[in-house]
């Protein structure tokens, strides 16, 4: 397959996320410009400017209406999507690592760092999608989570299908599930830090299933990926590197997960034989094996997203690039023994 | 201990049934030595000396009469002779032989004798020995022989093989390279010659002095005895309902009565040799005397009888005649022998032929037979069609060495491998002529050729074929390697016209030894072999090369692998076209014995040497029941199939692999039980009219690398 | 579009310069860029590229977006990807197999058993390094035994070189000596180049290569003199040395030697007149 290579941004990727439909690709890094991208071409829309510094997190609602941002800057931003506007800007009392829509886009979470004497909060905001008011927005956000005493802080976090549910990741390697409404602890479980020795088990990333949301994935610096069931909030598989994981998705169509990540960049050597050597890897989600690698970025990959047809996914790198790749052929014949036979005794006997 | 007198003395003899002891210890009164002569001439008293004395000297031929009035007694009445006599000979047997050999024949020209044994006048013409009500004859209980074609049924669609050697025969599963299965535990002693399966592999017979064996079902349980004394040469009629045997030795049906009750064949059959039988019943459906031609002959031409496809008709060669038989009654057909002047060999289409004029379903039975050249003619082949005998199409030839008829598989085609000689008969060349029986008038297409032609073969289901031809230039040195292989297929070009489809060289191999032709039963792949006594090698072509990519048909003769294997004596597809089984037998020699096993395209699965081996018998398969359309469905689908069959083949090879695959399913199972939960749930995706939109994309039409430090 | 990427990652330096992209008259674009090899190699790609209109079936809602009109940095640009942020990468692959580790690992192994080879030679005569035994060299004689010990070093050159030929056939003219230059047809480099002179006639290019020089190879160039009509050698050779180590080597080793009846002469080439 030949990726394309996105070159809009002037310093590493930070996430990239695709809108429901997966025709648009959002985009945020560390230099002050989100970017959107037509996925098919990687012809650029434009670019969201008014950030004064690091984008985290940025995601886009179902309707591909309203898309938002959450900055170092201490901003978090609301833009209309087809013109590029900003409509609203929330401050964040730190700066603001994660943000997401609910499934329905009517909620915002956004996650506000545990640094500068800042308790970690999660803040919810109720979206006002009404056209004609969009600059019209509740200043005070519907509901705060703060960090626990002791506990550990909010690293990334998203929505239950239904709304209902926030799951947290943990910088200490715990997830939990949060009431939307109370913000009280549902749930928690330790879903790194328990499948080897890493001392960094920090979650880096979680991802929801395409299908319905019932399971979701994370990522985690102990080198793994967890797979856990959103009701039982019972791990499923685990995933193992050989390199902390900053990302991981799941992909629709196929049974895989793709995760990203690498060594930290200054434990890399930046040998000419190293470069373009970071690779996405590809596991088979149930199986939990790893079945293939793309190669292609210059740094750790910080972000792949998945595109929501399951035909390709991009990924952004430490190295500044966004790679969007479309899956070959090979890619969806692929099948283990296993899923050979079932498919065989499907297509029934003669 | 009790002493005989005082037990006698409690025991009255008279209780004691002797009745077993006396039938067991019967002393012959030496009524067996008598025979009943009937059918002598009535004479006058005057003349019965002269006539006891005629007699005598008849019947003498056979064995010693007792002398004088003793050895025959011809009772008189009213001065004149009864008109039979009764004759004592010196012992048993030799009444019985006169019984066999002189009964019913003429004494002279108006009187034949009829020759009976005294007892067996006794036995059946005295009143009450001889039930007036015929008595059902009791039925043996029917035995079941369990279902003969289970090996059909494996899973994984597995073939048997039967491995011959030292006196052992075993029945085992193929396993490629693994140790073959044993289906059965081998049998030692299992045949005192080779061991055979029936043509679709739903019996395997043994040979033994007495006859011969048949065994089925899955554990390889008697099913039929066929007696034939030291039976040598064992035939099948394609669809097996027939069995042809050969014994050297003829058949004497035995004197005695009790072991004729027990003999397959009655008094017509005595001095044959040549016996079909019946494979359903078990019992001889007719028997042949060896014409006297083969009598001396050294080498039997075997099969003696050849079969239509059907088993309707079987015909046999005689000097000058065909006799074409009728199944199941075996007479001949309309009761005549086909006259054929000069006949050297005939051959029935192996399948029905549609010929043009012909709406038979299943096509019609037709057989081909050459006659060489005599002083004013030339020879001939000729297609003969039966029942009718009409003589579809004749074509003359000149300088005629030899002919012989290969017939297509499918009946379509024959073709006719004519080695003529140069007109000083010091070489020979090779004509081909090709009959395209299902076309008008039998068209004949004629390929000549400079070399001469040693092995022909067709390719099954396709025109295409393979020949190993030499060029004679009147030395024979078998040390040099000049044979060719070279492969044809039809002209595509002439297809458009139907009448003349012409046959173009493919790809020819020089400078070779080859002599042996195998193709796989189901075409595409042949195996070309030099089997010989210093050579071995076996040389794996696929004639259709990618073919599917290329799509261009014929020209895609591809040399897959060669093997050396410098014992080898015998090579065999298996019936489904995957393996070939390559073995030296100790019949032959003793170099290397042993087998190997090959995939289809040559690479090699299995090398075991054996001692003592003697032969590896693929079961062959009845033809398959799947419909065109269930065929198509199995190609279109074959990676899905082939997919089971693999995971199957990785856990046979591998316990470690086994346990993953194993583990795979669970887990697979687990998550589709898992996501079973979740069924419906999904979210619904708005089905909208896709609409069409224009984009712009980049595309990279020319790239280039080029190392520039 | 400016393409310095922050902190560690800049030190990876030119890889990442913007690609030179000229517009070709008839629409389309070159596309030129430059990134190294799996072996340090810094490769130039040329890429033409064109832009082609594709119709696809898509969602409404999508058909809808692509209508949008762009904004922020792209305000201004014409519709179609622009080439400074949006380029075609190379291909990569994605090969999903269970075992793509062991493959990964064999093709590897693979390799280097290549590599290894092609150092690898079955016989070797001590005194000249055909491949012959010892005792059957054709010039024991002529080498003697005090050429062995100056063999052991340049075994090591000589191997080293010989290692960086790769499999693939590239022509004389287009081989790179031992420094890494390609030799110009101008300007040929002749200090590594000896004269050898007093050659019997029937030796030929071969014979020089394979017999008396195979110890002091690679050679870069063998090349006898001959008659221009008749092609008959006129008794000497220029051959061009992997070094001028092995040159000297050679010349020390050979000169005033005897081979097939006469004495050999080596000399340094001398640059050759215009």
């Amino acid at each position: 397959m030949r990726p394309i290579k996105l070159m809009g941004h002037e310093r590493s990727l930070t996430q990239v996320k695709y809108n429901r439909e997966g025709d648009l690709l959002f985009s945020v890094s560390k230099d002050n410009a989100a970017s959107i991208w037509y996925s098919s071409n990687g012809e650029r829309l434009g670019t969201l400017e008014g950030h004064q510094g690091v984008i985290w997190s940025i995601d886009v609602d179902p309707e591909t209406h309203l898309c938002a941002t959450g900055g170092g800057d201490l901003a978090i931003k609301l833009w209309k999507v087809e013109t590029g506007k900003c409509v609203f800007t929330w401050d964040s009392p730190s700066p603001c690592r994660r943000v997401a829509f609910s499934a329905d886009g009517s909620k915002l979470l956004a996650i506000a760092d545990q640094v500068m004497g800042h308790v970690g909060t999660i803040s919810v905001y109720d979206i006002n999608h009404d056209e004609q008011s969009l600059t019209n927005q509740a200043e005070k956000p519907s509901l705060v989570i703060e960090t626990a005493q002791g506990g550990s802080k909010a690293n990334v976090a998203g929505w239950s299908l239904d709304g209902k549910h926030i799951i947290v990741g943990h910088d200490n390697g715990y997830v939990s599930k949060y009431d939307s409404k109370t913000g009280e602890v549902v749930e928690s479980i330790q879903a790194h830090g328990i499948h080897n020795e890493e001392k960094n088990v920090s979650i880096t990333d979680i991802q929801f299933a395409p299908e319905d949301r019932s399971y979701f994935i994370t990522s985690s610096k102990d080198k793994c990926a967890s797979l856990i069931d959103f009701d039982t909030f019972k791990i499923l598989k685990v995933f193992k590197a050989d390199a902390p994981m900053n990302t991981a998705a799941i992909t629709p169509v196929k049974d895989f997960v793709i995760l990203g990540g690498g060594q930290e960049a200054r434990n890399v050597t930046t040998t000419a034989e190293s470069q373009g050597k970071f690779e996405a890897r590809f596991y088979h989600k149930i199986f939990e094996d790893e079945i293939g690698r793309v190669k292609g970025h210059f740094g750790p990959l910080n972000t792949v997203a998945v595109h929501p047809d399951g035909t390709g996914y991009s990924s952004g790198g430490e190295d500044g690039f966004i790679r969007v790749h479309s899956f070959d052929k090979s890619y969806f014949d692929f099948l283990f023994d296993a899923e050979r036979t079932e498919k065989a005794n499907a297509s029934g006997n003669i | 201990m009790d002493n005989y007198e005082e037990l006698e003395k409690e025991i009255r003899l008279d209780d004691i049934d002797f009745s077993d002891l006396e039938e067991k210890f019967e002393v012959n009164v030496g009524l067996d030595n008598f025979v009943v002569v009937d059918g002598a001439p009535i004479a006058p008293e005057a003349k019965a000396s002269l006539l006891t004395n005629f007699i005598r000297k008849k019947l003498s031929t056979v064995g010693e009469i007792v002398e004088g009035e003793e050895g025959i007694h011809m009772p008189i009445e009213n001065g004149q002779t009864k008109g039979f006599l009764f004759v004592q000979y010196t012992t048993a047997e030799l009444a019985d032989a006169a019984v066999k050999q002189l009964n019913g024949k003429p004494l002279d020209k108006s009187h034949n004798l009829k020759i009976n044994k005294l007892a067996d006048i006794e036995k059946y013409c005295t009143e009450g020995n001889v039930a007036n009500e015929f008595q059902e004859p009791e039925l043996p209980p029917f035995k079941s022989h369990g279902y003969l074609k289970s090996w059909l049924q494996d899973d994984a669609g597995r073939d048997q093989i039967a491995l011959h050697f030292s006196e052992t025969v075993g029945v085992y599963w193929n396993k490629k390279n693994n140790d073959p299965e044993p289906v059965i535990e081998p049998r030692k002693a299992f045949t005192s010659k080779y061991a055979k399966f029936s043509p679709k592999g739903t019996f395997l017979f043994s040979i033994h002095p007495q006859g011969i064996q048949s065994w089925g079902g899955a554990d390889f349980h008697s099913v039929s005895k066929f007696i034939h004394n030291q039976v040598r040469l064992v035939d099948f009629s394609p669809n097996e309902k027939y069995m042809v045997t050969l014994s050297p030795l003829p058949i004497t049906v035995p004197d005695s009565a009790a072991e004729r009750a027990h003999f397959p064949f009655g008094p017509e059959s005595e001095g044959h040799k040549l016996v079909i039988w019946d494979l359903a019943t078990g019992e001889p459906a007719r028997t042949f005397a060896l014409p006297p031609y083969l009598e001396s002959q050294k080498e039997m031409p075997w099969p003696l009888v050849k079969w239509s496809f059907d088993d309707k008709y079987c015909a046999r060669q005689g000097p000058g005649a065909l006799a074409i038989y009728e199944t199941p009654s075996f007479n001949l057909l309309d009761k005549k022998l086909v006259k054929i002047d000069g006949l050297m060999d005939f051959e029935w289409a192996p399948a029905g032929v549609h010929l043009a004029n012909s709406k038979v379903e299943n096509g019609e039975h037709v057989l081909s037979y050459w006659t060489p050249e005599s002083t004013n003619q030339t020879a001939r082949v000729a297609l003969m069609q039966i029942p009718s005998k009409q003589v579809l199409r004749t074509v003359n030839l000149f300088q005629v060495s030899d002919c012989k008829m290969h017939w297509h598989d499918e009946g379509k085609l024959l073709c006719v491998k004519v080695d003529r000689h140069t007109k000083s008969g010091k070489t020979l060349f090779t004509n081909l002529e090709f009959f395209k029986t299902t076309e008008r008038d039998v068209p004949v297409e004629k390929l000549e050729l400079k070399e001469v032609v040693v092995n022909f073969a067709w390719e099954p289901k396709s025109e295409r074929f393979v020949i190993i031809s030499c060029l004679d230039d009147g030395t024979q040195n078998a040390a040099f390697a000049k044979n060719s292989i070279v492969f044809y297929a039809p002209d595509a070009k002439a297809k458009g016209k139907v009448t003349s489809t012409t046959y173009k060289v493919q790809q020819k191999f020089d400078t070779k030894y080859s002599n042996t032709i195998e193709w796989s039963p189901k075409g595409k792949y042949v195996v070309v072999a030099t089997i010989s006594r210093s050579q071995g090698e076996l040389e794996f072509y696929d004639v259709a090369f990618e073919e599917e990519k290329k799509k261009t048909p014929g020209t895609n003769v591809k040399l897959l692998r060669t093997d050396k294997f410098s014992g080898m004596t015998n090579l065999a597809w298996d019936p489904s076209g995957r393996f070939v089984a390559a073995w030296s037998s100790s019949w032959l020699h003793t170099i290397e014995n042993g087998y190997r096993l090959y995939e289809f395209t040559g690479n090699l699965l299995k090398d075991e040497s054996v001692d003592q081996f003697r032969e590896f018998i693929w079961r062959p398969r009845p033809a398959s029941l799947l419909s065109a359309a269930d065929r198509k469905k199995v190609r279109s689908k074959l990676s899905e199939y082939s997919a089971q069959f693999e995971e199957i083949d990785a856990m046979e090879a591998d316990a470690a692999v086994r346990e993953a695959i194993l583990a795979r399913r669970k887990a697979l199972e687990e998550w589709r039980t898992y996501r079973a939960q979740y069924a419906g749930k999904a979210v619904k995706t708005n089905e909208v009219q896709a609409e069409i939109i224009e984009e712009i994309k980049e595309e990279i039409f020319e790239e280039k690398e080029e190392i520039v430090e | 579009m400016s393409s310095t990427v922050m902190g560690s990652w800049a030190d990876a330096g030119d890889e990442f310069a913007a690609p030179d992209i000229t517009v070709n008259p008839d629409g389309t674009k070159t596309v030129i860029t430059y990134r190294t090899n799996a072996e340090g190699k810094k490769v130039k790609i040329t890429q033409k590229i064109r832009e082609v209109k594709v119709q696809e079936k898509v969602h409404p809602l999508i058909a809808r977006r692509k209508n949008w009109k762009k904004f922020g940095k792209e305000i201004n640009s014409p519709p179609g990807p622009d080439t400074s942020t949006t380029q075609l990468g190379e291909k990569v692959e994605l090969k999903l197999n269970l075992s793509w580790k062991q493959i990964e690992k064999e093709e590897e192994e693979n390799k280097q058993q290549k590599m290894s080879a092609q150092v690898m030679q079955t016989v070797r005569c001590r005194t000249c390094g055909g491949d012959h035994y010892t005792t059957k060299c054709p010039f024991k004689d002529t080498l003697g035994s005090n050429v062995a010990e100056a063999d052991a070093a340049a075994a090591a050159a000589t191997e080293a070189a010989s290692t960086t030929a790769s499999g693939k056939y590239v022509p004389r003219h287009l081989r790179m000596d031992a420094n890494g230059n390609l030799p110009s047809k101008e300007s040929r480099d002749d200090s590594t180049t000896l004269k050898i002179s007093q050659l019997n006639t029937f030796v030929d290019e071969e014979m020089l290569r394979d017999e008396l020089l195979s110890w002091f190879g690679p050679l870069q160039r063998v090349n006898i003199v001959r008659n221009r009509e008749t092609g008959e050698s006129r008794g000497f050779a220029y051959v061009s040395f992997a070094t001028e180590e092995l040159a000297q080597r050679a010349l020390d080793a050979l000169n005033g030697k005897g081979y097939h009846s006469l004495i050999l002469h080596l000399e340094w080439s001398k640059k050759r007149k215009p």
